[in-house]
Parts: C-alpha cells; structure tokens; sequence
C-alpha cells in the first residue's frame, strides 16, 4: 500500500508548515521571561485553552488508534471519549481547578509540593518527565514509520523534519506558542477527517446501512455490556465503568500536567475552570470523526462496495484502517489535507509533551535541586536548553522504538502502572485534609507495586503472568481496566491508613491547596455561559442524550 | 498579543484556494468533486473567522 502524492499535496503541506513556524516567529516578542516561556504567564484566552486542551491529547496514535479500535471494537470504542473523558473533564473542571489555579503552583509536581512534601514532588516530578519523552518518541516512531511506509519517505528524514519544526516554533513562542498551534492543529485535524466520516458512512448506507451489515454489538455502546463474552471489548459493565471511567480516565484528565497545564495557562480562574468544560463539546463530538470511519470501514467490507480492509494472520489489520480508507475515498488535494492533519496530529501531540517536560525540568527538578535562587534569564535560558534536550531525547526514543519494539510496549505498561494510582492521591490530598505527604509518597509506590502484581499473576491474549496465572482475560482492555483498579484502591487505602498513622500539616499550610481551606471567588453575579456550574450540568445533559441514542 | 483567528481565517482560506485549483480530481470511491465542496467549506470557515477578528478589532 503506497500512496503517491501530487504537487497540490505538497503545496498543503507546505503551507501547514509555513504557518505553524509562522506563528513561533511572531510570538517570539512575548517571550522575556522563564514564566512568559514555561506558563504563558496565565494570559492566553479561554477558546484558545479550551480547544488546546483537547488538541494535545488528540496525537498521531490517537486518531489511527481510535479509527482501528472503531473497526475492531465497534461503538463500543466511545466510551474511551464519552465514559472516559467528558465526565472526569468535568470534575477537573468544576472541583480541581480551583486548587491548581489557585494554589498559583506553576506546575502538578509543584502543586504537589506544596500540598504534601519534597519527596512526592520529586517522584510525580521524575516520572512524568521520563513518560512525557518517551511518548513524544513512541509517537515520532509511529509516524516516521507510518510515513515510510505509505509514502516511502525516508524513515529519519520524517523524525528529524518534524521534530525540527516542532523544536522552532517552541523555542520561538514557548507555551504559547505550542498552544496556539494545537488550536490551527484541532482545526486541521477535524477538516482533515471530517469528510472521510462523512463519505464512508454515506458509502455504507448511514448509520442504518451499518447497523444492517454488522453485528448488534458493533453499533451500541451500552446495550452488550451486560457480561464481558458478549461484546467484542470482553468487558463487562463494572470493568467498564470503575476501571476506565473512573479510575484510568480521572487519572489522565484530573492529574497530567500535559493537559492541566493548557487549563492553568488560562487567563483567569473562572476561564481555567471552564477550559475542561467548553473542551467537553468538542470532545464529545470527536468520535463521530475518529471512530464512526473505523466502524464504516466493516460495513464496507461485509457490502462489498469496492473497499475491504486487509487481512493479516487469517484476521483483520485494523492498523490499516484509517490510511486505507484514505486511499479509497481522497484523491488528490483532499489526500494532502488529510495527510496534514495527520502530521498536525502528530505535532501538537508532541509539542504537548515537550512543553509540559520542559515546564517540570525547569522548575520542579532544575530550580529545585541544581540550582535554587537563579537569576530568572537564567531559567529562561535552561527552560529553552531542556525543550532542545527534550526532543533530543524524544527522538533517541524514536529510534529506540525502531530497534527495540518489545521494550517500549514494557515501557507503555509501566507508565500506566505509574499514572493509575495518581488521582486516589490527588483526590485524597484535595478533599481529605489529614492526608499526609507520608501517606501519599508510600501510597503511590504501594499503587504502582500492586498494578505489576495485578500483571504478574494474570493472563490477556499472552500478556502478563510472568508470577503465575491466577486468572484470565478475555482481553488485554480488560486487563488493564483491572490493573487501573488494582492500583488506585491500594494506593486509596494505603495513603488513608499512613496518613492517619502520620502528622499532617496545619490548616495554615494548606490554605488554597485544599477543600475548605481555598476560596472559591463567587460566581453568581456572571451570566449563566460563564458559570462553570451551569456549564457542567449542560455538558452533563448532553453526555446522557448522545450515550442514549448510541446506547 | 497576536490574534489567532486572522492566522487560521487566512490559513483555511489558501487551504480552500488551493483545493479549488483541483476539483476535478478523483479516487476510486470518491462520490463527486469532494475538492470542490471541501475547498469551498474551508474557505467559508477562513471567511468567518478573518470576520470574527475585524469585528473584534473594530470593537477595540
């Protein structure tokens, strides 16, 4: 499968290029302080926080990956937008952001210091950093070797372009600048897919023609959820529910800095808090974009219209999905927009991690243990060294990736037995004042120890049970769901009990990190669209009516 | 402090010029000249938001 690019193909991608440097270049007079490069000194305006939130989760692998997890988990791949997303978007919005926000904390490492102690800092801190360079260049590997294969570019030429452009227009505007980006990004992106949503369901007959051609767990999200051999995810109900709507989904949305930080950049408190909000809507519709061309894709191929996804190993190769339907439904002109938002995807993806990795570099490893009491050029000055360091490093991932695939799926697993336990120690460390820095250091370790247990003793599709086998999977989805349990109650249950067993700190020092403690400026004289209140509750409304009609 | 929407009104306008100079090229399941239509939604979508940015322009 190769695609063969025309010079109006060229020209688009061009002219993406030209702006998105375009944008650093004219950004670059803003930038006078580590604050102005790190944070964008919390000046940027709500829409464009808003849509930047969702831009740098929305990388490269996201978009191909929910196209294929459409096509081989049907409907069912929704809930990783409108069960794992929207609902833990609205609690970071109406009840967390008042603490980052207002705790001034420049970073979620930081936040942590100042609610618990050094220690915890440090961990959250060197963890994240680690992960954030190591997904830049997982997700750089995926592209250059994508890009090789379906245009039969230069593998490296494709890391180090990229990676080059993504590097200058960082360097040039900071955090704004990569924000402003991720807005043109999200543009592209959606002009990028839209229409291939659009022409594939029509070629399939509409969501009715579908429905007809696929079996009934392939279009409803709810209805097969009743036990786990009866959809295709081989999940059940609860899996469901507490494992990605609960525990994995707050985990990402209500703790990792690459997004609170779009969030924290907001010009306000009122705008900080309704950035998750307003990023709900789009949010919610995105599916319709990423997913529904996956599920069509089956649809096409049980009608036998002229498109049928390719076959490996006697099965589907879902990874096909998205670039095969390209190929059948765009031609020239459409085929480089779409290839473009592709590359945009990937870029604000990336450009998402190097700005939250190099935010954590400067203040919560370099200020704090190299050198305290700098000068703040000088910090500018390491801020501006850690973004080149970071793609560096990112771009050694890459070619790690390409020489060692085994080691970053090994890797990918370990991320998430770091990220699962996290929200049980934001969530107790914000609402529980007797939670104690002791608490939360050992109960993270206890979180992560217990989601490698998990792994060790069970089996999903060959993967884990490398202790015993103590119980099987019908998928690795299910797996997971259930390693993100695991974690998050060890790690609940172990910082509540150390904590109650530890001195905590005095209301004094935890004046504006936790609930009862902070104040919340009153919002009652605004109109109701700038309440994050009535927001909630209509994004809320929404979520009920789009997961009943696709139930 | 630069103003994102005349950035991307221009962007999506030279994206949907760029798309009308091919309307009539095809792909084998492609239902019409998708260019066309694509093109002439991006340059309405451009229009709106350079639109967006002179009126608050104005307002200031």
């Amino acid at each position: 499968m190769q695609f063969h690019l025309a010079a109006i193909d060229y020209a688009l991608l061009g002219v993406y290029f030209v702006f998105v440097l375009g944008i650093g270049w004219l950004l670059r007079r803003r930038v006078r302080s580590s604050e102005d490069f790190l944070t964008s000194h919390h000046s940027v305006p709500l829409w464009i926080t808003s849509l930047a939130f969702i831009a740098a989760n929305l990388g490269a692998q996201e978009v191909m990956g929910m196209c294929a997890s459409g096509a081989k988990y049907g409907a069912m791949t929704f809930h990783f937008y409108w069960a794992g997303a929207i609902p833990a978007m609205i609690f970071v919005g109406v009840f967390m952001m008042p603490f980052y926000y207002g705790s001034r904390a420049r970073s979620v490492p930081e936040y942590l210091k100042l609610r618990f102690d050094e220690k915890t800092r440090a961990l959250n801190a060197v963890t994240f950093a680690v992960m954030t360079v190591f997904s830049s260049g997982i997700s750089m590997y995926a592209l250059g070797t994508l890009l090789e294969l379906v245009l039969g570019w230069n593998f490296s030429a494709c890391v180090l372009l990229s990676a080059g452009i993504v590097l200058v227009y960082t360097l040039l505007g900071g955090l704004t600048g990569a924000i402003y980006n991720e807005v043109l990004q999200f543009f592209l992106i959606v002009v990028g897919f839209a229409p291939l949503a659009v022409m594939a369901v029509s070629k399939a007959g509409g969501w009715e023609g579908m429905a007809a051609r696929l079996p009934p767990p392939m279009t409803h999200s709810w209805q097969y959820l009743g036990s786990a051999s009866s959809n295709p995810m081989g999940v059940e109900a609860f899996g469901l529910v507490a494992g990605l709507a609960f525990v994995l989904s707050f985990g990402y949305w209500c703790t990792d800095f690459l997004v609170v930080q779009r969030a924290m950049a907001a010009n306000s408190m009122s705008a900080a808090r309704r950035t998750p909000l307003i990023a709900a809507f789009p949010k919610m519709i995105m599916p319709l974009i990423v997913i529904v061309p996956g599920i069509a894709a089956i649809a096409l191929t049980n009608a036998g219209v002229g498109y049928s996804l390719p076959t490996k190993g006697g099965s589907y190769d879902y990874d096909q999905t998205l670039m095969t339907l390209m190929m059948q439904f765009y031609p020239s002109g459409l085929l480089g927009l779409g290839l473009t938002g592709l590359i945009a995807s990937f870029m604000s993806g990336m450009a998402g991690n190097v700005t939250a990795f190099n935010t954590v570099f400067t203040y919560d490893l370099y200020q704090s243990y190299v050198r305290p009491g700098a000068s703040d050029a000088h910090y500018l000055t390491v801020g501006r060294f850690a973004t080149v360091g970071g793609i560096a490093v990112s771009i050694g991932a890459a070619y790690f990736a390409a020489r060692y695939n085994n080691m970053l799926d090994v890797l990918q697993l370990v991320f998430s037995f770091v990220n699962a336990p996290l929200f049980a120690t934001f969530m107790l460390g914000m609402f529980w004042r007797r939670t104690t820095g002791h608490g939360a250091f050992t109960g993270l370790f206890s979180g992560t120890a217990a989601a490698a247990l998990v792994h060790g003793a069970t089996l999903a599709e060959g993967k884990g049970g490398w202790i015993t086998n103590a119980h099987t999977f019908p998928s690795v989805m299910a797996q997971n769901f259930y390693i993100a349990i695991a974690a998050w109650t060890t790690c609940f249950v172990v910082t509540a009990l150390v904590s109650l067993a530890t001195r905590p700190k005095s209301d004094e020092e935890m004046r504006g990190l936790v609930m009862g403690l902070t104040e919340i400026p009153t919002d009652a004289h605004e109109p109701w669209f700038r309440r994050p209140g009535p927001l909630a509750v209509i994004v809320g409304v929404a979520l009920v009516v789009i997961n009943v009609v696709f139930w | 402090m630069i103003d994102l929407r005349l950035i991307i009104g221009v962007f999506f306008v030279i994206v949907g010029l760029l798309l009308l100079t091919v309307t009539g090229a095809r792909a084998p399941l492609t239902p019409g000249p998708v260019n066309l239509y694509m093109g002439a939604v991006a340059i309405a979508f451009g229009a709106v938001m350079c639109a967006l940015s002179l009126r608050s322009r104005r307002s200031k």
